[in-house]
């Protein structure tokens, strides 16, 4: 490098600037090493500018999953993909390993990736909110795996496990689908989340209306689910907004029932709140934010219906909430926690 | 945050940083470089899939790589013994408690970046965000590196003046 930032162009802070920049892609040799101890010692407001720049640089720690800078990356790789011209590019190393980079963040981006589908998934106690090329957003509550795969005809995403919520962006062209498990979730502009839990699959619709489908017939094609009490009656006709459908899997019968849209949405906010919710199903959930696992040990426990509101990866008050209130005992086995049906004391 | 599998992109994000946090302790910049290099080789040795995040592990060998120096230094010249090694070790200016907590929310990061002339928050946006190196960025762009260096420059010193409003 034969350039080096000196005060006469640059201001102490753009030079500092620049001399992070530089250290963050290598260390500095020769006469760069030299540069930047005089730059050092010529003034000694540079070493406070650099500490500040140090302190910005790290700032942006983390940025790339972060929902706000979505479009702002979006953006910049757009110009990026604009400005190079591909015949002409350089296959060097170094251009390869950028390359790289710039196709995974563009999948980050669920852009362009022709046929292979995007995974977007999430950890033990995480939560990730992806704002898709379309304008859809996907928010994927803890332990959750979703597929995005777009093509100029249809917008198919699958739901592998866990439960994520799809604000979805009106395009009527290019039907959005959820599938999961054996059954799919069709919609053209709306609001709902998808859950696999315990085999089954809810569908809760926040906003405009969706079509619930089921197991592809001999004849490739899938037909809606129909209620369990009624086989004439379409289930997704019943599933307005406010609503949750429940479908098991390998059958084509569903449930629909009212539900609470604020109690629902609580995991975004980082709670769980269960209102006569099985004990089994509560479980899944709660595991889905902790390390410490908790398991049913037998079916009737797993049948008792528990209320109350607990904060994510608090497992332990989970527990204690349970234990205390319900007929059901904790025990320890191989580092799980199991909880199994008790008499109650009287 | 997923663990970063990948060593370079750990280098980009923290080498400023170990560099500065030497240079406060030891006299000159080759030294602290050396010791920068140290760091990052021995975190090549590490499982990184097993780190949730590199920074606690970092900057931990970054102080025990400074007090096996201070050991040495000690053994050689009785008398100098180095305070700066020692000093302020935990609560270090750039230890990843303190950029936590004295840390602008990245939402009003996105804001300011969105304050800037479109070439600079694009190249700003790539170098740091997308971890393309300036070379690279350089010829994608059909720009030279040094216009790289300048926008960079400009978008942290307009990002470092709002950090000093105390925003």
């Amino acid at each position: 490098m034969s350039t080096n930032p000196s005060p006469v162009e640059y201001t102490a802070a753009e030079a500092a600037g620049v001399w992070c920049m530089r250290l963050s892609e290598g260390p500095l040799h020769g006469e760069d090493q030299a540069a930047f101890d005089r730059w050092l010692d010529a003034d000694e407001r540079h070493r406070a500018a650099f500490e500040e720049a140090v302190t910005t640089w790290r700032e942006f720690d983390g940025a790339e999953s972060e929902p706000e800078f979505l479009s702002l990356r979006l953006e910049a790789l757009q110009t990026l993909r604009r400005s190079t011209r591909l015949p002409r590019m350089r296959l060097s190393p170094r251009w390869a390993a950028a390359a790289a980079v710039v196709v995974i963040a563009i999948g980050g981006a669920g852009v362009w990736l022709g046929s292979l589908p995007t995974i977007y998934e999430t950890g033990v106690g995480e939560r990730h909110v992806v704002m898709l090329k379309d304008g859809s957003k996907v928010s994927l509550d803890a332990d959750t795996r979703v597929e995005v795969k777009y093509s100029d005809n249809r917008r198919a995403l699958r739901l592998d496990r866990g439960r994520a919520k799809f604000d979805v962006a009106k395009d009527p062209l290019r039907p959005f689908s959820v599938a999961a498990a054996d059954k799919t979730v069709v919609a053209t502009g709306t609001e709902f989340s998808v859950e696999l839990l315990r085999q089954d699959v809810h569908v809760i619709l926040y906003e405009g209306h969706v079509a619930v489908l089921g197991p592809m017939s001999i004849a490739h094609v899938a037909q809606p689910l129909h209620l369990a009490s009624n086989g004439a009656v379409p289930a997704d006709q019943l599933l307005t907004p406010g609503h949750e459908l429940v479908a098991p899997q390998a059958t084509a019968a569903a449930t629909v029932a009212l539900t609470d849209p604020a109690r629902t949405l609580a995991w975004e906010g980082g709670q769980q709140v269960f209102v006569d919710e099985p004990l089994a199903s509560a479980v899944e959930r709660i595991d889905r934010y902790s390390d410490r696992k908790v398991s049913i040990g037998d079916p009737a426990a797993g049948r008792i219906l528990i209320t109350g509101v607990f904060m994510d990866g608090d497992t332990r008050a989970f527990i204690e909430g349970v234990t205390a209130v319900f007929p059901v005992r904790a025990e320890s086995q191989n580092g799980q926690t199991v909880l199994t049906s008790a008499p109650r004391e009287n | 945050m997923k663990a970063e599998a990948n060593i370079e992109q750990i280098s980009r994000r923290l080498r400023p940083s170990l560099v500065a946090y030497f240079l406060r302790r030891v006299r000159s910049h080759a030294e602290a470089e050396d010791l920068t290099q140290d760091v990052l080789l021995r975190l090549t040795q590490l499982d990184l899939a097993e780190l949730r995040t590199a920074d606690a592990y970092v900057f931990r060998i970054a102080a025990n790589l400074l007090a096996d120096r201070a050991r040495r230094n000690f053994i050689r010249s009785r008398f100098a013994s180095d305070q700066a090694a020692t000093e302020g070790f935990g609560v270090d200016g750039l230890s990843p408690y303190r950029v936590a907590t004295g840390r602008r929310s990245l939402a009003t990061l996105a804001k300011r970046l969105e304050d800037l002339p479109e070439k600079t928050r694009t190249i700003f946006i790539l170098h740091r965000i997308e971890n393309i190196n300036k070379r690279a960025l350089a010829d994608a762009l059909g720009v030279t590196t040094k216009t790289i260096e300048n926008h960079v420059g400009r978008a942290m010193a307009y990002l470092m003046l709002f950090r000093e409003d105390g925003e």
